[in-house]
């Protein structure tokens, strides 16, 4: 299943890239993406991620689907 | 809720002369871009990015629990997006209520929780054009 990840921030630098598809198993769940993340880009080891999908804060047992729209955020520095 | 540039002087007051007739009390907090000194390099400016759709959805979220929290009357927030030179407003919030108390405590939440909640990003640039990502403590 392809899903489409956009990011942010710091993210945009490590990552060369604001998004990108990343094509994994039917079924998997957002551990597995963020364990392929941190593989592809390993300056993502070291930053605490946040992830979104349709504006609500993802947990690492959120599971994927084909087709779906990812946000990986780097910490909040607001204000 | 967010605009490019600094916060001008004049927006400022534009935000907190928009007084309903019923209110007793407001309270409201600036933020600036601070000019902290690091490793003997000062910060000339903040490059402000968000992911805007849901930084407002959170924002909105947030002004309606402190309205139910604490019976505020109204609140906005504004953030600055782009570049904001040290010494600048990049952050309003604004709230008005009936009385003091109220309002201190639904200002606060209001401050805590955008900081907290809501996915806005900072590059410092230093004086020696080398940058830092900010973090916010949660």
């Amino acid at each position: 299943m392809k899903i489409t990840i956009h990011y942010y921030g710091r993210l945009i630098e490590s990552a060369g890239r604001e998004k990108e598809d990343i094509v994994l198993s039917t079924g998997n769940t957002l551990a597995v993406l963020e364990r392929v993340l941190s593989e592809r880009y390993p300056d993502f080891s070291n930053i605490p991620l946040t992830f979104f999908s349709n504006s609500r804060i993802c947990e690492t047992n959120f599971p994927l689907n084909e087709g779906m729209s990812i946000e990986c955020m780097p910490p909040f520095s607001g204000g | 809720m967010f605009t490019e540039g600094a916060l001008s002087e004049l927006f400022i007051d534009a935000v907190v002369s928009s007084v309903q007739a019923d209110t007793g009390a407001q309270a409201v907090f600036i933020g600036r871009v601070r000019p902290d000194k690091k490793d003997n390099v000062t910060v000339s400016y903040i490059e402000f990015t968000a992911q805007k759709e849901i930084a407002i959805a959170t924002a909105t979220d947030i002004i309606l629990e402190s309205r139910e929290k604490f019976g505020i009357h109204h609140a906005e927030v504004w953030h600055s997006i782009g570049k904001i030179n040290a010494g600048e407003a990049c952050f309003l919030v604004a709230v008005n209520g009936i009385h003091r108390k109220e309002c201190f405590k639904a200002l606060e939440y209001i401050v805590d929780q955008f900081k907290e909640r809501c996915p806005v990003f900072g590059k410092e640039i230093m004086s020696d054009r080398s940058a830092l990502w900010k973090e916010n403590r949660t």
